[in-house]
């Protein structure tokens, strides 16, 4: 890398290599079979150069072969968008989140391929028409950053994470449950504890009940949860902000939510999936409070929204594949309630659980709008669930619906996806009156 | 390379080399966002070993013969849970080569021209005035080599052109967004990046226009959709259901699936095509080195085909269709679509909706989803059909249903057909975004069920 800069400063004024390969060791059972292993192999090298104040950007994946790149990344920079930001200068002493499991780097196939085996034989014990499914992934990477003003860093991290469940066909009725659970450390993750939940709701969901068009208070699963909070998330994004694109630009330190609401980036929590000793710009990992007690009191920020915004960056620097560095969340964690999940589901005595949302991420994120054809819900009647309800569209606005429909968040939290984001950790939310359309 | 793989200890084993280099320019509001080259090099092995597979990717070309060990390996582990035999169905051994004929190559453009052809699109957005507030052109084009030989003898070398992209442009007023867009994409022509001035001024009018449009009113409603909604209600609804490696181990879905079965009414006619020169679907050969085909899905409403893998056709005991694609070298192939298309009926827009009270027509999507039984939609726009006229534009239109109630409530099917092709694509596993096609007519479709405030 130091001869990448070296060459690349022969041609520009400055320059900074991003460098990142990793070992992804995936397992899938599909039809409760095991189906595939594999192993992926992989590097990146991505370089950004400033030449004549303006940006080149290049990337390969060949690591003998940086004369391209760098011919590729000063050719775009004749072309390129403005240098108005600064690279960060000089070394900083970068945190130590605990990121590492030396158990996730030694764990051999064979243990994930039983792990995998085991929850699919833990589902087809009661439900042996079910075809279960899983995909289980071990992942060991190594990040380097490195530029011209003197900026160095690297981290090594570990991941253990996936998803297993089972489809239950009859005639045209499908009925698809899953859970997910991931974390750096091999002793955090238990996919053994989720079969249960697994199992119930293959049991309700076996069953179809009616709902009549209208509102209901809705219990929404960490999963779904992911879907209501996406809108937030994509309006405090510092690119979204500066380019206009975020209504909230003139918002910090308003109220904009219920006070019940905190949502946090935290890029340094031990044991965190998304946790980064630094973002790939080579600014330290930090938390971020971004709404506190339903205020906004931050954005996320690469270095060029941090300086068109003339805010300080944030760590939320990060690459997407090849795509130069964006504001992108870490750990996105929406802070816990004080109520349990039994109590937020014993009070609802006609409402709903939804657990999957579909499509829900299709709608325009900037006005709000989450609208989703329940893909997985049940229908509650004096706290229990009844059956599965289908065939039904869910829709809040959910920047409307976190001030005005809240009625709790539960103590529980699951790490889950979301949708073009990442891995956010999440609570239960309760939510009053939403909109649920059905046919008639 | 065709070394690699012969005479080893699998009953199939495949290696494909890939070198791409891909230009991506970024306009958002009045800055250039991103511009940049990347150059994606690499290859995998994937190995057969009594119904087990095994797959090893690398972007370091060493010690091929290692990795060849160590996919077999794989298999074999797999191979010793399943203890089946290996069903691939027959494929011709291929020896070919398949070079890129451009219409308008956009390598022809230096970097700079692409950089003013679409700084001049996002001025006229900028430009527009009003509540417009920025924009967002975002233009990706791909050059593909892809060697591919397999252990039956077949050697391919493919070129591929993938270019997309999406011009938006964004209203915002009092904390409302909207946006209007346009969309283009081809495998063989920068031509269709061309001359966009009037959709772009179309996009603009339309974002302006939403924000002034009400939200939707939820309910069920008879709907009119547009070929680019049919075409992607084809691809989510009936496409990802008729993907070989949903059914062929999975006995209750292929009792559901099984030819013959009606799925609609005789007008309707669904099929996916490798063969349409010029569409982001187009591919002569899949990743498995056979050569594809227009597939008959649906003929005259009844279930008469799939799309497979060699795998899953030789386990249903049916025909390789060429329709086992891979994202790139980072992945196995899997049954994917190509271009999927609705066949043109007889109805005209008039016959449609003369007789509609209360209906919408529906535009445009951006983006849906299905979990085999329901889908999906979000609209880019919609008009409210009342006594048989289009009346005002709505927004926040999302569309829902069942997908084999709702094939059934197909009633009109457009004599118009129109070859749609867009920026974005299918995604499938983490395989996504692979480009593909959606071509199609207008449609009628009875009772589907809107989201929104009722």
């Amino acid at each position: 890398m130091e001869k990448i800069i070296k060459a690349a400063l022969k041609k520009c004024e400055k320059a900074e290599v991003y460098y990142h390969q990793s070992t992804t060791t995936p397992v899938s059972f599909q039809n409760s079979k095991l189906k595939s292993l594999q192993t992926k192999g992989e590097q990146l090298i991505c370089l950004r150069v400033v030449k004549d104040g303006k940006i080149g950007y290049a990337t390969t994946t060949r690591a003998d072969d940086y004369q391209d790149l760098i011919d590729n990344a000063i050719a775009v920079a004749q072309f390129g968008g403005d240098y108005n930001f600064e690279f960060p200068a000089g070394k900083v002493e970068l945190p130590a989140p605990n990121i590492f499991d030396e158990a996730v780097e030694e764990m051999k196939v064979e243990a994930i391929v039983e792990t995998g085996q085991g929850l699919i034989d833990s589902i087809n014990a009661e439900f042996p028409e079910a075809n279960g499914f899983a995909s289980l992934e071990r992942d060991v990477s190594q990040v380097r950053v490195l530029n011209s003003e003197g900026r160095e860093g690297s981290y090594s991290k570990t991941t253990y994470s996936g998803y297993f469940g089972a489809v239950i066909v009859e005639g045209q009725n499908m009925l698809q449950v899953y859970a997910v659970d991931g974390s750096t450390h091999l002793s955090e993750v238990s996919f053994e504890d989720k079969v249960e939940e697994v199992l119930e709701d293959l049991r309700i969901g076996q069953e179809n009940v009616d709902l009549r068009q209208g509102t209901y208070p809705v219990l929404l699963t960490p999963m779904a949860v992911g879907d209501l909070i996406a809108p937030v998330i994509a309006c405090v994004n510092g690119r979204a902000v500066e380019k206009g694109m975020s209504p909230w630009a003139d918002k910090l330190s308003e109220d904009l939510f219920n006070p019940a609401i905190t949502l946090v980036d935290n890029g340094i929590e031990d044991l965190g999936p998304g946790s980064i000793a630094m973002d790939s710009e080579g600014i330290p990992g930090q938390r971020t409070e971004i709404i506190k007690e339903g205020q906004l009191t931050s954005f996320i920020h690469d270095l060029r929204s941090a300086a068109a915004l003339k805010m300080e960056p944030t760590g939320n620097g990060l690459r997407r594949g090849t795509s130069a560095p964006s504001p992108t969340g870490s750990n996105m964690m929406l802070l816990p309630g004080d109520r349990p999940y039994a109590d937020l589901m014993a009070s609802i005595d006609q409402g709903l659980v939804v657990d999957a949302l579909m499509g829900a991420w299709a709608g325009n994120p900037y006005a709000g709008e989450v609208s989703g054809n329940i893909a997985l819900g049940f229908k509650v009647e004096k706290g229990k669930k009844v059956g599965r309800v289908k065939d039904c569209m869910f829709s809040v606005n959910a920047l409307k619906a976190l001030k005005e429909k809240l009625l709790g968040l539960s103590q529980e939290t699951r790490w889950t996806q979301i949708f073009g984001t990442g891995l956010a950790n999440l609570p239960y939310v309760l939510l009053d009156g939403v909109n649920i359309s059905t046919k008639s | 390379m065709r070394e690699t793989v012969k005479n080893k200890n699998a009953d199939y084993l495949e290696i494909r080399v890939e070198e791409s280099h891909s230009t991506r320019l970024v306009f958002r509001g009045p800055a250039l966002d991103d511009l940049s080259q990347s150059i994606d090099y690499g290859g995998n092995i994937r190995a057969l070993v009594n119904g087990g597979w095994g797959f090893v990717s690398f972007n370091k070309l060493e010690d091929l013969e290692a990795k060849v060990q160590q996919a077999i390996t794989q298999a074999q582990i797999i191979g010793e849970t399943r203890k089946e035999r290996s069903t691939l169905a027959p494929a011709p051994v291929v020896r070919d080569e398949v070079r890129l004929e451009l219409k308008k190559d956009p390598c022809h453009y230096a970097l700079e021209e692409k950089k003013a052809i679409f700084e001049d699109y996002n001025k006229a957005i900028l430009a527009y005035g009003g509540p417009i507030t920025t924009s967002s052109v975002v233009y990706i084009d791909k050059f593909s080599t892809i060697h591919f030989a397999n252990s039956e003898g077949t050697y391919i070398l493919q070129e591929k052109l993938d270019l997309s992209g999406s011009i938006s442009a964004v209203a915002t007023r009092e904390g409302l967004t909207q946006t209007g867009r346009t969309s283009f994409g081809s495998s063989d022509d920068f031509g269709v990046a061309l001359g966009l001035e009037s959709k772009v001024e179309d996009a603009c009018q339309e974002a302006v226009d939403l924000l002034n449009a009400p939200v939707v009113k939820g309910g069920e409603y008879t709907v009119i959709v547009d070929p680019k909604l049919a075409g992607i209600f084809a691809h989510e609804a009936f496409g990802h259901l008729s993907e070989g490696d949903n059914v062929y181990e999975n006995k209750q879905l292929q009792k559901v699936m099984t030819l013959g079965t009606r799925f609609g009414g005789d007008h309707l006619t669904i099929y996916d095509s490798g063969l349409d020169k010029g569409a982001r679907g187009y591919l002569k050969y899949d990743d498995e080195g056979v050569a594809t085909e227009r597939t008959d899905l649906i003929r005259d409403g009844i279930l008469v085909g799939r799309l497979h893998s060699r795998e899953t056709a030789g386990k249903m005991g049916e025909e390789v269709t060429g329709s086992a694609r891979a994202l790139n070298y980072r992945f196995p192939p899997i049954c994917r679509m190509r271009n999927t298309c609705i066949a043109p009926g007889e109805a005209t827009f008039e016959d449609m909706i003369k007789d509609i009270k209360l209906g919408l027509y529906v535009l445009d999507s951006y983006g849906g989803q299905t979990n085999g039984e329901m889908f999906t939609f979000s609209a880019g726009k919609a008009y409210m059909i009342r006594d048989g006229g289009l009346a005002e534009l709505v927004r926040d239109v999302n569309l829902t249903g069942n997908v084999f109630t709702t094939l059934k409530n197909i009633d009109m099917i457009g004599k118009d057909f129109t070859a749609f092709e867009a920026a974005g694509g299918c995604g499938k596993g983490q395989q996504g975004p692979l480009p593909t096609s959606e071509w199609a007519p207008h449609l009628r479709i009875q009772k589907v069920v809107i989201g929104g405030e009722g």
